[in-house]
């Protein structure tokens, strides 16, 4: 359903949605300007028209420079802008990226990811990120959709989540991993005081029971050094030993 | 390439000065330039070059025209490919002079022979290199053309044949060559102009300075006519 119309009888190519694939798919025979006039040339709009959109997209996407170039020519972080950049030529109501950093390295999928979320809130376009990867998840801070096996396990965001996983299943493919059986000790406002093992660990609570919880190893900083941040759980322990 | 033919002068004096051959059946090299000239200055050579030329020009245009339209329309409709494919496999492996004698049956000694022959020569390589290389475009651009909501022919046309060409014009390079041996061999047996004619003609004269030149005037086309297909097939997929 796009904008409370049903879409299941539209062919995919009517349904207005910008895709971008996971292999980017830019078509090698063209240029790279080429490439983003492509969807607004077969829509007979003026060459006019078209130069100007493919500028200033391009300009947007920071790779206006590159667009002479063959596709075999751009890294791929280039090469994932150019795919934006036509994606969103023909104006589509929807931007599909699939897995957008899969094909990419750490670093740049790093950079790329926050690139992409301040592109998405500059054109105010409704984007829908299919990934694997709960980084990808974590820093989008966004409306989160689990799909597994085909069938929509659980909606939300992504905290709102974590802090009520519906089954094993969604929690094992978010890899949440430190997830302790607790007692709530004490609710104040938005936090719970909860009891892990006779460890006290205060949690946001948003209303509900609490029985679980879930302790993402992102989330955990280790320091020789009294933290000075504003962390809320602080807690003394003996250096054992260090897993590569 | 100066190398080369500095290389093929060198060896052929060499040869003629050893003796190995009568001077009558082996002509230094000048010699065999000075009749080029000769054949050039009088016409002969043009003459009998243009008219292999057209035919094999016009053969491999026709051959190259059907092999691609046929190719596109096998690979689009199965129902077609299923019923031409097998008769093209039986068809394919006869070779080219193996058609000569059945033809000459068929259509008589004239200018449509040569022709029909470098059509046979050219089509099959062209269609199943059309075939295979409108198959090896990868579905997905097609797809993504599709989601930019180009119609099936603009995709066609601006996505999978672009795709497709360097698989043609290898197709069509392959045989350019084949075409030009073909001619001669034709020309040779039932056609009385062209350099096939003037090569078996001179035989029969004994006129091997003529022979050579004819071999020269063969390898430069063939040589020129790859060429030629190189370069159109560099610059049509430069991007590759």
């Amino acid at each position: 359903m796009f904008n409370s119309e049903l879409v299941d009888s539209v062919p995919p190519e009517g349904r207005g949605v910008g895709d971008v694939p996971q292999e980017f798919t830019l078509f090698p025979h063209m240029t790279i300007e080429e490439n983003v006039a492509y969807g607004l040339k077969v829509r007979n709009i003026l060459h006019v028209e078209v130069a100007r959109r493919v500028k200033e997209l391009l300009e947007i996407m920071g790779i206006y420079e590159l667009c002479k170039r063959y596709h075999r020519d751009l890294s791929g972080g280039e090469k994932q802008r150019v795919a934006i950049a036509r994606a969103l030529a023909i104006n589509p109501k929807v931007l599909l990226l699939d897995e957008p950093l899969s094909n990419l390295d750490p670093r740049t999928g790093k950079y790329l990811r926050e690139w992409l979320r301040y592109i998405v809130k500059k054109l105010s376009i409704t984007t829908i990120w299919v990934t694997h990867k709960v980084e990808d998840i974590e820093e989008l801070n966004c409306k989160v959709d689990v799909m597994l096996d085909g069938a929509l396990e659980q909606v939300g965001h992504y905290y709102d989540i974590l802090s009520s996983l519906i089954n094993d299943k969604v929690s094992k493919f978010l890899s949440l991993t430190n997830i302790f059986v607790c007692d709530v000790v004490s609710l104040k406002g938005s936090f719970a005081e909860v009891n892990v093992n006779g460890l006290r660990i205060i949690v946001p609570y948003n209303g509900g029971k609490i029985s679980k919880i879930v302790i993402h190893p992102h989330g955990i900083v280790v320091s020789k050094e009294k933290s000075w941040t504003f962390a809320v759980n602080n807690y003394n322990g003996v250096f054992r030993r260090s897993c590569e | 390439m100066a190398d080369t033919d500095n290389s093929l002068v060198d060896s052929w004096e060499v040869i003629v000065r050893a003796r190995l051959f009568p001077e009558y059946l082996f002509l230094p090299f000048l010699e065999v330039i000075l009749t080029a000239f000769l054949l050039a200055e009088n016409g002969i050579l043009w003459k009998y070059l243009a008219a292999s030329l057209l035919r094999v020009l016009t053969g491999l245009a026709l051959g190259s025209i059907t092999g691609i339209g046929l190719g596109i329309l096998m690979s689009y409709r199965e129902k077609v490919h299923r019923a031409l494919h097998p008769i093209f496999s039986l068809l394919m492996p006869i070779p080219i002079l193996g058609w000569l004698h059945l033809f000459v049956l068929w259509i008589g000694i004239n200018e449509a022979l040569p022709i029909l022959l470098i059509f046979i020569c050219s089509f099959f390589p062209v269609l199943y290199n059309t075939i295979s290389g409108i198959r090896s475009a990868d579905r997905s651009y097609v797809e993504i053309a599709r989601s930019l909501v180009a119609s099936e022919r603009r995709t066609f046309l601006d996505i999978v044949i672009p795709l497709a060409l360097q698989n043609i014009i290898t197709g069509m390079r392959l045989e350019a060559g084949m075409a030009w041996r073909t001619i001669v061999a034709t020309e040779m047996i039932a056609i009385s102009v062209g350099i096939g004619f003037l090569l078996i003609n001179s035989q029969y004269l004994l006129r091997v300075d003529v022979i050579m030149v004819c071999l020269g005037v063969l390898a430069i086309m063939s040589l020129l006519f790859e060429r030629m297909l190189l370069w159109v097939e560099r610059k049509s997929t430069k991007w590759r």
